[in-house]
């Protein structure tokens, strides 16, 4: 039977799938975008003037938008010759504290992104020539670290309740 | 040191600019008798164009430059102004401008410490000649800002973003037809070869402003703190020639080493783009600062033109 | 704290993180909060960390990495990549043409891919159960296909030159070009290596390989697209056509086309392709962010700027300086990925090298083969592992190391190369200004 808290863990990998697809569409439109640029460089003789500065601005949401996709993937680079190698108890504990050190992680700079994001609503800042407002960037690269630490809590709180020998 | 100052600077060491600093920083040590040092982060190395006063406010620098930012209203649209400037009294007229805008810095935490002065370098910069800068005929020039931006509009031209890193390989591959940039960065990125073509044209009172955080400069002993304006302000006055021969020496070396020229225009011309966008951009200045405000940063630049 | 003190209890707190099994990206934050909190309060660290985040990630060059990413893995799940190998080693009748075709097809792989992982992953997972099947030996398929993984870094697009350039504030475009000439070398060093190893032992290579010729339209569907992708991001970046951003995009875009019109690609691939973009950008945007992290608070208490002041008062020739350098990421390649390394140590090195007199340029290319060899060596070997891994049990790490090391040592010759003759790296450059 499924405790509350797989079910937690469920609808959160949902919502994870979700912002990485978010992403990847992202890229789709930068892809796009930027070819059409050139296009139009090239053949109509008139570049894009929203091109550079738009997908540039556009990147900041992707750069976070798969970080808790890639720890559902278990994508991270990691060392594990000498965890590998403890007993049972050991590794569990190990895990543990690693969990909790990337959920701080997570944290914090999930605490800086919602003050950036408030922040540059709260003083109008925006990009140099287009001017689209800073914080609609912060925003979802704000968010995509929320759920990220949310994640890393509720596994934690799995891997706490999790025995030993099944780590 | 008993005081740690932080400087945050956008030059790198091999610029003249620089070597201002290093002054600074020496002249501060000697009138404080050693309990105050400064810093050095060039490079921007602490933060980006734009963040001097999230960096500030932040405490994450102590002094930092200040770009165009939407909580110094007044500073924002006057700071880069399009007027004709006698420069012989520059150091004097950016202590008043600097004095002008003290209110509306420390409303958001911050001293005016050191005047960046840039009009004299502030330039144009095509990949073919060019016979009016006032007929850009739909030209793509790179803008840094909402006064260049208007300017390229006015005279038929389209303003366009380029990432600093990208400007030499944009206008290799034709991205843009000109640049408004300074000289000193012009040089140091290597454009002469893609934009060897210079408009001469003077037509801005530019002055980036490097400001302090104001509880930092509070917890400054008197003394210190008249220390280190005087610091400011003499290292201004020692830069000023320095830096204009370096630029002289730059705009000589970028006109041989790109086969283009740099072509000054005449002062009827001068005058003429001036009072193309003077008029508009004024304003925005009243708007941005209040009449009052707005009427004493005018009549300064009235008082230094030629 | 001194700046001694800093770098060695960074370095220290880093690799105790790393070595308990913490990912790396969040082992840099973790390591470098303590000893930002040292010098700023809690709310100014959180100001330091906005800044940071923005500033990296505010880069149009840096929009080349997800869409270079997306494109390898596009030719990965399309049918491309593996048909390359298979045209490459069943077009050519001579002894050891598998292992030939591998390289071959690592080469052209390459040429299109920037990261040397989803190369190995790409033709390794072809081309070693077929050499297994043919009869090769288990060391020299494995050891083959580990290194051919690595011509993806040295030959343009390479993600650590686009890396290295971002952190040096060097033109993309010139490491790009830079990297060809000394790729194509180690692509004939990779083929010497095959060939004396067929001579000393002969037992390793089949006499006879029996294998079905592919039809004319396969060919063209396989080797057209990755020529036309390769040389379409080679010359627009060369020829100046496009930036390199740009030039990642067209070809992107053009490899959906091709993956779509000749490379069997369906719509369930390309999700894939794009999901696993994703999951790349997922910790490098985090690796990035962190490492910038990291580099700001050694800047903070000046470690890099005392460090090369230091380094520089022992008033070393240029030589032996850049040996120290070469063999310490030799030796810290054996336990760290290169991205991480770029991140945590270049921003130190690099004004080392300027100051020893070393054109950047070059230094890159020489970085890059460095890094080629740390993603070769155990314990920490990203390659060794991937090849292990699609082997599905038939090597052994030990294999797959042990395999490896002739290759390695052609590595190291490359660098020798560099080192007397740095026009390999710096006379293609030249002729493009
Ligand atoms: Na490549
Ligand atoms: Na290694």
């Amino acid at each position: 039977m499924q405790t509350g808290l797989d079910r937690a863990i469920a609808v959160m990998e949902r919502s994870v799938v979700w912002l990485a697809a978010g992403g990847a569409l992202i890229i789709v439109i930068q892809m796009v975008w930027i070819s059409y640029g050139v296009f139009t460089r090239y053949a109509l003789n008139a570049p894009d003037r929203m091109v550079t500065e738009a997908t540039a601005l556009l990147l900041f949401p992707v750069a976070f938008a798969g970080l808790a996709y890639a720890m559902r993937e278990d994508a991270y680079p990691k060392v594990t010759m000498l965890t590998d190698r403890m007993p049972p108890m050991g590794r569990k504990l190990v895990g543990i504290l690693n969990l909790s050190i990337m959920a701080g992680v997570g944290l914090f700079f999930s605490l800086a992104g919602i003050r950036a994001t408030q922040s540059a609503f709260n003083s109008g800042a925006s990009s140099e020539i287009l001017l689209w407002p800073r914080w609609m960037f912060w925003a979802p690269g704000a968010v995509s670290l929320i759920v990220f630490s949310l994640y890393a809590v509720l596994l934690l709180a799995r891997l706490i309740r999790t025995p030993a020998q099944e780590v | 040191a008993d005081t740690t100052i932080r400087l945050s600077t956008y030059v790198n060491e091999s610029d003249i600019r620089y070597d201002g600093f290093v002054h600074f920083a020496k002249l501060v040590e000697e009138k404080t008798g050693g309990s105050v040092e400064v810093q050095i982060f060039p490079s921007s190395t602490l933060h980006g164009w734009s963040e001097g006063v999230d960096a500030l406010q932040g405490g994450v620098s102590d002094i930092s430059w200040i770009s165009a930012d939407e909580r110094l209203p007044c500073y924002r649209v006057t700071s880069l102004y399009p007027v004709a400037i006698n420069l012989d009294n520059q150091v004097e007229m950016d202590a008043a401008y600097a004095d002008l805008i003290r209110d509306e810095s420390a409303n958001v935490g911050l001293v005016p410490l050191f005047n960046s002065n840039y009009s004299y370098d502030q330039e144009w910069w095509f990949e073919e000649p060019i016979a009016d800068l006032g007929d850009l005929q739909g030209k793509q020039v790179r803008s840094i800002g909402p006064l260049v931006s208007m300017m390229i509009e006015t005279w038929g031209g389209a303003p366009v973003f380029v990432a600093p890193k990208e400007v030499f390989q944009s206008a290799e591959r034709g991205v843009v037809d000109g640049i408004n940039m300074g000289v000193a960065t012009y040089s140091s990125w290597q454009l002469w070869t893609v934009m060897p073509y210079m408009v001469n044209a003077s037509l801005f009172y530019g002055n980036i402003q490097y400001m302090m955080n104001k509880s930092k400069f509070d917890s400054l002993t008197p003394d210190e703190q008249a220390a280190v304006t005087a610091a400011a302000r003499e290292t201004e006055e020692w830069l000023k020639p320095r830096y204009e021969d370096w630029v002289d020496q730059r705009v000589g070396n970028a006109v041989m080493k790109g086969g283009g020229a740099a072509v000054a225009i005449s002062e009827d011309k001068r005058m003429e783009l001036i009072d193309s966008v003077q008029g508009t951009w004024n304003e925005t200045v009243q708007e941005a600062c209040g009449a009052d405000l707005a009427n004493s940063v005018l009549a300064l630049f009235a008082e230094n033109a030629p | 704290m001194e700046w001694y003190e800093v770098g060695l209890g960074l370095l220290g707190l880093l690799m105790l993180l790393i070595g308990i099994g913490l990912p790396i990206p969040f082992a840099l934050a973790a390591a470098s909060l303590p000893f930002l909190w040292q010098i700023q309060t809690f709310e100014t660290s959180l100001v330091s960390s906005q800044l940071k985040l923005w500033g990296v990630w505010i880069d149009y060059i840096l929009l080349a990495v997800p869409l270079f990413v997306f494109l390898g893995e596009l030719i990965g799940k399309s049918n491309i990549g593996p048909n390359l190998y298979q045209f490459l080693h069943q077009g050519f009748r001579l002894r050891g043409s598998a292992a030939y075709g591998s390289i071959g097809a690592c080469a052209g792989f390459g040429a299109v891919c920037g990261s040397s992982m989803v190369g190995s992953l790409t033709i390794g997972g072809v081309a070693l159960p077929e050499m297994l099947r043919l009869g090769y030996g288990k060391k020299l398929s494995s050891g083959v296909l580990a290194a051919g993984g690595t011509l993806s870094v040295l030959l343009p697009p390479s993600l650590i030159l686009l890396f290295y350039g971002i952190v040096t504030d060097q033109s993309i475009g010139d490491l790009f070009i830079a990297g060809v000439i000394p790729g194509l070398i180690l692509v004939t060093m990779f083929c010497i290596v095959v060939m004396i190893w067929g001579i000393l032992r002969p037992d390793d290579i089949p006499a006879q390989e029996h294998a079905v010729r592919m039809g004319l339209f396969q060919i063209a569907a396989t080797v057209g697209p990755i020529a036309l992708i390769g040389l379409v991001i080679t010359v627009a970046i060369y020829a100046g056509i496009a930036t390199p951003t740009e030039a990642a995009a067209v070809a992107a875009l053009l490899t959906v086309i091709l993956a779509f019109g000749v490379g069997g690609l369906r719509w369930d691939g390309f999700r894939d392709a794009a999901l696993s973009t994703m999951r790349t950008m997922g910790y490098l945007g985090l690796l990035l962010s962190a490492g910038t992290l990291f580099g700001f608070v050694l800047t903070y208490y000046r470690v890099p700027y005392e460090f090369t002041q230091f380094f520089l008062a022992f008033d070393l020739s240029p030589y032996v300086v850049l040996t120290i350098v070469l063999l310490f990421y030799i030796l810290l390649g054996m336990f760290l990925e290169p991205v991480s390394m770029t991140f945590i140590t270049l921003p130190t090195i690099f004004p080392l090298m300027a100051a020893a007199g070393f054109d950047l340029i070059w230094f890159g290319v020489v970085y890059t083969i460095t890094m080629e060899i740390a993603v070769l060596t155990p314990p920490v070997g990203l390659n060794l592992y991937v090849i292990q891994g699609i082997s599905r049990g038939q090597v052994t790490i030990g294999e797959v190391i042990t395999g490896c090391l002739p290759f390695i040592a052609a590595l190291v010759v490359l660098i020798f190369v560099l080192i007397l003759i740095p026009e390999t790296a710096l006379w293609l450059p030249e002729q493009m200004k």
